[in-house]
């Protein structure tokens, strides 16, 4: 226990200022999403008759009261900050990689240090796996906090949304956040050890972890494209199907008389609709004359992920980035193990 | 030449991230800006403001490269000054290299000159070509920009980028570590960018605009109503005024003559230029300012 609390006080020592300033960012903005949290619930306590089922009253025909407008005009205000605040947990993870695990192993090895810390360790696996583990609890108890936190903004921003089943502001609230936290420290590591010098290796990280971030990111989607289902916008009677906010969005297009799908960007992209005109049942037309013909080109529609699968997308997001976190750390041990120490 | 390839040599790294962001966002802004005018031709029109049927479906007629481009335009004009300013006095400091570079250069004022000035011109060179191509690809856009893309082209984004690069030099120089200085100067950043955004039109006095004013990109700062006589009447008098008059007619819409309508208060496009100058001579002050604040900084703080 002594030995471990002396690693974890030498591991903060080596890496203070960036823990510290690191820190202060993640209170500021997790003290920011409380603060709207408390905002947001007082003013659906306090005005339950223009707050409640606002997407309800946005759609009907009379829109919101007008006693309301002022309630409405502050509400969706603190909705722009707390979209911005959503957007900074989306980006705390690699943050955090970057500036936490590309200087872990770079700086030694800059430094001139690593000859000596790898002598004093029995073996150089050992010291990577002790400095790793400080860090490593310290950078997802952090990022607990924020998925947490983003939990609750989230629920404060939607109160009438079961959000345990829902798509909303996915990878910018709970598990994804603490689990995209260890891969990009994990691919931060990798890159210090290979590089060696702790500037050079702060940017290729920012390079590597962002193309990790968006590599991962294209591939799920086209794993969703492939597990989508097609759910139109209105039935066969002309009359509007009931929105599902809760259904992660793959892609909008039209679903075409014969029963197939149809994108959008593969319509325009293959030159299927040059012109496009709809009317009010949601039928799609290439023309005007075959809207007087009454020749449907296709039904709005679009591809979803249902809601009922967010927990499993959740499950497979973390799992994806906690693999390759472990591949960068595995990685991270070869390349310390037989790298020069200078 | 000897002093820019000594301070290249230092900051070979920073200066190769900069120049990979700056050249390959330039490079794609001036795709873009060359691609344009084929696309919209296979629309057969000739204003790319008009109607292009299913190419302007989704907002822009070349889809996501142009909003990557300007989100990574608005990313580096801040993130490649912090990386080449932050580094040039830590790099010294934290190596222990300070106390023979100092000396060795005369006086530390000498040193500061050369040192973050050769970055500086490098920054602003770089820079420079990302403004050229944003400002050829709003310019294929639209031949009247006025304020369209204010701060993300041409001079506006060079004066804005020069001044961080200098304040991340003070920041180096205050903290005197490579890491903190970075992660202080991303925050000092966020900061700069949301005060450059308020601070326009630099005392550049707002007129009401007209309808062909408010078609040709105006900085707008306000707005107010009118009752259907031209009398100004709050928002609140506005929205009761709609609804009766919405009330009264439905199911019909009611005409224009009855509802009240809203005006425009700011500067004109015409007037771009105007604002562009006095936003350049403060900008540039600030960056004289920020300079002499990294040579009191340097001139007094210990080299190690």
């Amino acid at each position: 226990m002594t030995g471990a609390l002396t690693w974890a006080r030498l591991s903060y020592r080596q890496q203070k200022w960036e823990l510290l300033l690191v820190t202060l960012g993640v209170v500021g903005v997790v003290a920011a999403m409380l603060y709207f949290v408390s905002t947001m619930d007082g003013m659906q306590a306090a005005f339950p008759e223009c707050l409640s089922n606002m997407r309800a009253q946005m759609e009907s025909p009379v829109g919101p009261p007008l006693a309301c407008q002022a309630i409405l005009e502050e509400w969706y205000e603190h909705q722009g900050w707390t979209s911005t605040l959503m957007t900074a947990a989306r980006g705390a993870p690699l943050g955090l990689g970057v500036m936490l695990g590309a200087p872990l192993v770079a700086r030694e090895i800059d430094g001139r240090t690593a000859q000596l810390a790898w002598s004093l360790s029995r073996s150089r696996i050992g010291w990577l796996a002790r400095r790793i583990a400080f860090m490593v609890i310290f950078v997802l108890a952090l990022l607990a906090i924020v998925a947490m936190a983003g939990e609750l903004l989230a629920a404060a921003i939607e109160p009438d949304r079961n959000l345990a089943k829902d798509f909303f502001r996915f990878g910018e609230r709970g598990l994804p956040i603490v689990a995209r936290g260890a891969g990009a420290l994990m691919l931060g590591v990798l890159v210090g050890a290979m590089i060696g010098r702790v500037l050079p290796a702060v940017l290729v990280s920012v390079i590597v972890i962002g193309i990790a971030f968006a590599g991962l990111s294209l591939g799920q989607e086209a794993w969703n494209r492939g597990e989508a289902t097609i759910q139109r916008l209105y039935d066969d009677a002309g009359q509007p199907v009931g929105f599902d906010y809760a259904s992660m969005d793959v892609e909008f297009g039209l679903l075409r008389p014969d029963g197939s799908y149809l994108g959008y960007n593969e319509a325009f992209e293959r030159g299927l609709l040059p012109e496009m005109y709809q009317d009010e049942q949601g039928r799609i037309y290439a023309s005007a004359a075959d809207m007087e013909a009454g020749r449907v080109f296709g039904h709005e529609a679009r591809l979803v992920i249902e809601a009922e699968r967010y927990p499993e997308l959740v499950l497979r997001d973390s799992v994806l980035w906690v693999l390759l976190g472990s591949a960068a750390l595995g990685a991270a041990a070869v390349v310390v193990a037989r790298r020069r120490p200078v | 030449m000897t002093w820019a390839r000594l301070a290249f040599r230092l900051q070979r790294s920073s200066i190769g991230f900069a120049a990979l962001v700056c050249l390959g966002l330039a490079a794609l802004g001036a795709w873009l800006a060359l691609s344009l005018p084929s696309m919209l031709a296979r629309c057969d029109v000739p204003n790319p403001m008009d109607q292009c049927g299913t190419v302007y479906l989704f907002g822009s007629p070349m889809g996501d490269p142009a909003l990557l481009f300007y989100l990574g335009i608005g990313v580096a004009m801040y993130a490649v000054p912090v990386v080449l300013g932050a580094p040039v006095l830590p790099s010294e400091v934290e190596r222990r290299t300070a106390m023979i570079a100092w000396p060795l250069a005369r006086s530390r004022m000498k040193w500061l000159a050369w040192r973050a000035g050769s970055v500086l011109v490098i920054g602003v060179v770089l820079v420079a070509f990302m403004a050229l191509a944003a400002e050829a690809l709003a310019d294929a856009q639209d031949g009247e920009l006025g304020f369209a893309h204010h701060g993300a082209r041409g001079i506006s984004l060079v004066t804005r980028a020069a001044l961080m690069l200098v304040v991340a030099v003070v920041i180096g120089a205050v903290i005197g570590k490579l890491l903190p200085s970075l992660l202080v100067g991303g925050a000092l950043a966020l900061g700069l960018s949301v005060v450059l955004q308020v601070l326009p039109p630099y005392g550049v006095v707002s007129t009401e605009l007209t309808a062909a004013e408010m078609s040709g990109y105006p900085f707008t700062t306000g707005h107010a109503y009118r009752a259907p006589d031209g009398v100004p009447i709050g928002e609140d008098e506005a929205n009761e005024i709609s609804q009766a008059a919405y009330a009264e007619y439905s199911p019909d819409f009611p005409p224009d003559s009855v509802l009240p309508y809203s005006v425009s208060y700011g500067i004109a496009g015409s007037r771009y230029f105007e604002v562009l100058a006095r936003e350049s001579a403060v900008l540039v002050g600030a960056t004289i300012a920020a300079g002499a604040a990294a040579a009191f900084v340097v001139s007094r703080r210990r080299p190690e």
